[in-house]
Parts: C-alpha cells; sequence; structure tokens
C-alpha cells in the first residue's frame, strides 16, 4: 500500500479518536480543528518513517499527545502576550473588549466531563484522555516513557482527581 | 452515570469532516487534505533551500573573490590577505553549515517518541545555549574576528596610525570586537529571556511532572 493510501486508511479508522483526545486539551471549537489538523499533518509526515515497531495505536496516541504539548506551550505564550498588550492599550487609555469566551461545543455530560478534564493538570489529562480511549496500562506507559506501574498508579490517582471535581460540580461518576 | 456509559457515549463525538454533511471521511475531503499537506511539506522544504542558497552564495562570492584576489595581485598575495580571505571563507561554510544544521533540527521534531523522551528534547531547543553551542560560537567569533582583522590592518592602521601605535589600535580593536559580541550576546540572552524561557520553564514543569510523580497546573 502506498503512502496515500494507507494515510487514507489510518484515517478512516482513527480520525474520531485524535479528535476526541484534542477535545481532552482544547476547548475552543476554532484551535481544537486547528490542533487536530496538525495532528494529521504530523502523522503524513512521521507515516513514512513509521516501521511498526510499536502498535499503530501507540503510535497515533504518541503524535497526538505530543501535539497536543506543543499546543499547550503556545497557548501559554499567547495568554501572556494578550495580557501584556491588553495591559498597553489599558495603559493607553484603549478599551479591551474581552477575550471570546471558550466553548466546548458537545453535549450536556460529555460537555461537562471535558470541562472537568480541563480543569486537571497536564499529565493527568493525557492519562484520562487515553484511558477514555481504551489504553491499557502498558499502552499508556509506552505513550508516556514511564513504566506501567507508574502509568496504573498515575491513572487511578487522575481518576480520584476527576471525580472530585465531578462531583463538585453535579452528581458523581462511578 | 459510569465510566463506561461516558466512554459510550464519547464514542458520539466525530471529527469534523472537511465536507460539512457528508457522512464519513468523504474521498473528496481525504484527497483534499493529501494535497494540503503535500503542499505544506513542500513550503518547508523551498525554506530549507532558500536558506541553504543564501549561504551558498555568500561562500561562493568569497571564494570568487579570493581567486580573483590571487589572480589580480601583481606578485605572491601577501600572507595577511591569505588568511583573511580563507578566515572569511571558513567563517561562512562554519555559519552555514551551523545554520543548516539547526534548521535540519527544527524541521525534524520528531512527534512520534514517548511524551517524556519528547520534553526532554524540546527542552534541549528550548534551552539558551548547550555547551557545545559556546564552542561553537566561540570559534565562529575567532574566524570572523580574523577575517575583519586585516581590514583593520590594511585600511585603517596603514593610513592614519604611526607605527609604534599599532599594537595599542590593535587592542582598542579587540576589544570593541569583544565588546560588540558582548552586546550581540546580551541582547540575543534578552530575545531569549522573553521569549522562550517562560516555554522551558512550563516544559521543565511538566517534564518533572512525568518524571517525579509531581503535579503542574
Amino acid at each position: 500500500m502506498d503512502q496515500e493510501n494507507q494515510f487514507r486508511a489510518l484515517l478512516q479508522e482513527n480520525r474520531d479518536r485524535i479528535y476526541r483526545i484534542c477535545c481532552g486539551y482544547v476547548r475552543d471549537e476554532n484551535t481544537r480543528q486547528d490542533v487536530f489538523q496538525t495532528v494529521l499533518l504530523h502523522l503524513w509526515e512521521s507515516l513514512a518513517t513509521f516501521r511498526g515497531g510499536s502498535q499503530v495505536s501507540t503510535w497515533i496516541f504518541r503524535i497526538t499527545v505530543n501535539t497536543c504539548l506543543g499546543y499547550l506551550r503556545t497557548q501559554r505564550r499567547e495568554q501572556r502576550m494578550r495580557t501584556e498588550v491588553e495591559g498597553q492599550m489599558q495603559h493607553a487609555g484603549v478599551p479591551v473588549a474581552p477575550a471570546p469566551a471558550e466553548t466546548c461545543q458537545t453535549r450536556d455530560d460529555i460537555g461537562r466531563l471535558y470541562d472537568c478534564i480541563h480543569q486537571l493538570p497536564p499529565v493527568d489529562r493525557m492519562l484520562i484522555a487515553l484511558h477514555l480511549e481504551e489504553a491499557g496500562a502498558e499502552e499508556m506507559a509506552e505513550v508516556l516513557g514511564i513504566t506501567p506501574g507508574n502509568a496504573r498508579v498515575r491513572l487511578h490517582r487522575a481518576k480520584t482527581a476527576l471525580l472530585e471535581i465531578w462531583e463538585r460540580t453535579g452528581d458523581g461518576l462511578e | 452515570m459510569d465510566w463506561n456509559d461516558m466512554k459510550d457515549e464519547l464514542r458520539k463525538i466525530r471529527a469534523p469532516r472537511e465536507e460539512p454533511g457528508v457522512p464519513g471521511p468523504a474521498a473528496g475531503a481525504a484527497n483534499d487534505l493529501i494535497a494540503r499537506l503535500k503542499a505544506h511539506e513542500a513550503e518547508e522544504r523551498a525554506k530549507l533551500k532558500q536558506s541553504r542558497t543564501l549561504f551558498l552564495v555568500a561562500i561562493g562570492f568569497t571564494s570568487f573573490a579570493l581567486v580573483g584576489l590571487s589572480l589580480s595581485w601583481s606578485g605572491p598575495l601577501p600572507a595577511y590577505r591569505v588568511l583573511h580571505q580563507g578566515a572569511l571563507l571558513a567563517a561562512f561554510v562554519y555559519i552555514a553549515l551551523g545554520l543548516q544544521k539547526k534548521l535540519w533540527n527544527l524541521a525534524r521534531v520528531d512527534y512520534t517518541q514517548p511524551a517524556r523522551s519528547f520534553l526532554a528534547a524540546a527542552e534541549r531547543r528550548y534551552v539558551f545555549m548547550t555547551p557545545r553551542d559556546y564552542v561553537v560560537m566561540a570559534v565562529g567569533l575567532l574566524l570572523l574576528g580574523v577575517a575583519s582583522a586585516p581590514y583593520v590592518v590594511g585600511l585603517f592602521l596603514s593610513r592614519y596610525v604611526s607605527r609604534e601605535h599599532y599594537t595599542t589600535v590593535l587592542a582598542l580593536y579587540c576589544l570593541f570586537y569583544l565588546l560588540v559580541a558582548a552586546m550581540g550576546f546580551y541582547f540575543t540572552h534578552q530575545n531569549w529571556r522573553r521569549d522562550r524561557a517562560p516555554l522551558l520553564a512550563d516544559i521543565r514543569r511538566l517534564r518533572n511532572a512525568l518524571e517525579n510523580n509531581e503535579d503542574v497546573q
């Protein structure tokens, strides 16, 4: 199979799960689509060098998680720049429009789940996002570069933290 | 609601299709995406080629000047001229190779490695200067210093300064050169502090969180 067909097949099978992981990192719909497109770009670029050393799903998870981590960095830079510019504008007496509200255009419980996930630290977000995509401890460990035991312990802690946030905002997850 | 219900609900979330209203990844949409991916790749390659061309032109020009100078000079070329042109050529080649390597590394961010290694690699890219960078910078500055010294000797010293003051003026030149280099270093560091240091701090916090079981917000 040539690269284009391989990519098409990959896209067909994994498009939605990649998008769902992006949902765990990015709240704003437009930005999420940008990050999603960037993940696809990295998949395309890395496809030629994929030798099957790991499972396809692990390879995809790695690229998605790393791209989302990259997004978190640029997001912080943008926030800093926005604060600086707004400070300068206020200093100059220019009225500052409020930043557009971040939206998670998903339905009820799912929207609420993502709101809760977004309150978790980045590493916990990774673990929960992978857990929701049915990744086991071994796979999580391969994606993050930690031991499976550590992945299990961390996932347990992340789930506990998520449950606490969920309970604070309504009924509990079991 | 429990985890399994939640997972089932999540399955209903679908990635946006390139063409609204088309169920499943339409062939047209995939083709469009692939075309855009290819265009992006071509753009990246073109950028790398442009920067390489710029330095190849500079190297070619310096080599041509060296050959032209040795052909047009009556008699054997003075040693300081050969040293100057040679050092200039070496400096250009050296800087071109260094920049090429940097661009190459930037273009080859490996997103397929585990997050921990990915963050370690990002940390190496964002750090101000590694010990190796200091060595590279020192060699580059030395080559440029040697390359520009003959101008001071040939164009300035021999015309305006008497022979007994050569040492003083050369010392002043060295001091001035070091001052310019120090200023360049200072402003580069300030830029790095403003743009990249906060990102490096974020990368380190994340990396620590992964490696030491600490949580970060």
